[in-house]
């Protein structure tokens, strides 16, 4: 059972115990019980245990030991561990292949003991790598409103992993802050299948903003075919960066957004129009429909 | 006889019962009840169901307006009103910009369902604090071609002149998709 813990400051948003013959579980909704309720729950109990994410598409790991951010993990879209050390440019691609090569694959603690030895890696080089991945995981959690949750307590991270230890004051301050910024771009965008533009005069505008990399490459890519999801794809930038990205770039008046054409609609859309009876009106009728309606209103 | 519908939607006290009752030719029906949330401060009374109006068209035809819940935790009902309908009417209270979100965010669910076309109005424009209608327009991020009108849902006229552009843009529309 959760050590001490008392989650219910509102009976009403608590999540729900679980039993598995051993150990209790915490079960819920993040719609009902947040992130960042879960991480100050962790927090102000110092808890150890593990905190697994599930929604549809996605999952995600997250051990703790005290109260601190452990090690996290994606079952999706993550890189490899090596591969986080070369992304960061804490190792070189070549180094990589010859240690590969050479011991054959590693666990991430034995991948770090390996390159520790032969030079190739200092130890905080390391953790700093372990730190952005596990922020990285979080960030990406922040941003999955209806996810199912499960917190088992007392069970400790795997051993292969690089243990690091992230006090979760910072990560709960980010937490509350993207989660507001997320409810933000999700309305200012609500669909990723949404076609980027350049907005009017955008070329005059350009000359007076100072861009980032990532914002270049994005105003690279515009070619008024390609959906936001598509750009985010090409760049391997995930959902919340791409949003807002373009949020910038859409409030610097450089691009707008238009939503994809009735043939392209949503699913649902495409339903509506299958369905569609055989004597639905035809344009003409339509449009006779709504002069009679306008001559009407007019005289009213 | 034929039933056209159209929608008209907004955020928690913008005009859309005042909005329909200016142009309907029936009282208008809506089941009104005392608010117990935090919108009470605004207004005592706040649509809990749906308001409904009338305007005969002609012998064969009549024009049904359908105003949405006030209050978010009845947007279930958003979707069962969009069916079927010709076109939207989206009403923004022009003095209150902590609404503006909920409008944005009404306007891309309703679009969400089925596309449809639509024009805002910025209601309360007689009021001394309310926002021009293209600050609106920029506050919402609404496209180009969205038309956003002033208006005073109390004014006939006013009310007329939103439904006239409503066709106008349902007409436009038309003549694009041909």
């Amino acid at each position: 059972m959760l050590a001490g813990s008392t989650p219910a400051e509102n009976p009403e948003k608590s999540p729900g115990y679980a039993t598995d013959g051993k150990s209790m579980a915490l079960v819920g909704n993040t719609k009902d019980f947040n992130l960042v309720q879960l991480l100050t729950l962790v927090h102000r109990g110092r808890k150890t245990g593990c905190l697994e994410i599930r929604t549809k598409e996605a999952s995600a790991r997250v051990y703790f030991r005290d109260g601190k951010l452990v090690c996290a993990e994606r079952s999706d879209h993550q890189l490899s561990f090596a591969e986080a050390l070369v992304k960061a440019g804490r190792l070189t691609q070549e180094v990589h292949k010859q240690v590969i090569t050479d011991y054959g694959p590693k666990t991430d603690k034995g991948l770090v003991l390996l390159l520790e030895d032969q030079g190739y890696l200092a130890r905080e080089s390391a953790l700093d790598v372990a730190c952005g991945q596990a922020i990285e995981v979080m960030q990406f959690l922040f941003t999955l409103a209806d996810a199912d949750f499960r917190f088992d307590q007392g069970l400790p991270a795997p051993e292969e992993k690089i243990p690091v230890a992230i006090g979760l004051e910072g990560v709960i301050i980010e937490g509350s802050r993207q989660m507001e910024e997320w409810e933000v771009l999700q309305e200012q965008i609500p669909d990723l299948r949404m076609i980027v533009r350049f907005a009017d005069q955008q070329a005059e505008r350009m000359n007076n903003v100072q861009l980032t990399g990532d914002e270049w490459k994005i105003i690279t890519q515009i070619d008024g075919r390609s959906d936001v999801a598509t750009i985010a794809e090409l760049n391997g930038i995930n959902e919340f960066r791409i949003r807002k990205i373009i949020f910038g770039l859409m409030s610097a008046g450089l691009v707008r957004l238009e939503r994809p054409s009735l043939v392209a609609a949503t699913p649902r859309a495409q339903s509506d129009v299958r369905s569609q009876p055989k004597n639905a009106p035809t344009k003409i009728s339509q449009r006779n429909v709504v002069m009679r309606i306008i001559n009407r209103i007019r005289g009213i | 006889m034929q039933i056209v519908k159209m929608v008209v939607t907004g955020g928690f006290a913008a005009g859309k019962t005042q909005f329909i009752k200016t142009i309907s030719e029936i009282d208008v029906v809506s089941t009104e009840r005392k608010a117990t949330d935090e919108g009470s401060r605004l207004k005592r009374d706040t649509t809990v169901a749906m308001d409904f109006g009338r305007i005969t068209i002609d012998d064969d035809m009549v024009l049904h307006l359908f105003g949405t819940p006030g209050q978010k935790r009845f947007d279930f009902m958003w979707e069962i009103l969009s069916e079927g309908m010709l076109g939207l009417v989206v009403l923004v209270d022009s003095c209150r910009p902590e609404m503006f979100r909920e409008t944005t965010h009404m306007i891309n669910t309703f679009l969400s369902y089925r596309p449809v076309s639509f024009v805002v109005a910025a209601t309360k424009q007689d009021l001394a604090n309310a926002w021009p209608p293209e600050d609106i327009k920029i506050a919402l991020n609404l496209d180009d071609d969205v038309k956003v009108l002033p208006c005073v849902a109390l004014d006939k006229e006013s009310v007329k002149a939103v439904l006239l552009e409503l066709l106008y843009t349902v007409l436009d529309r038309l003549d694009k998709e041909e």
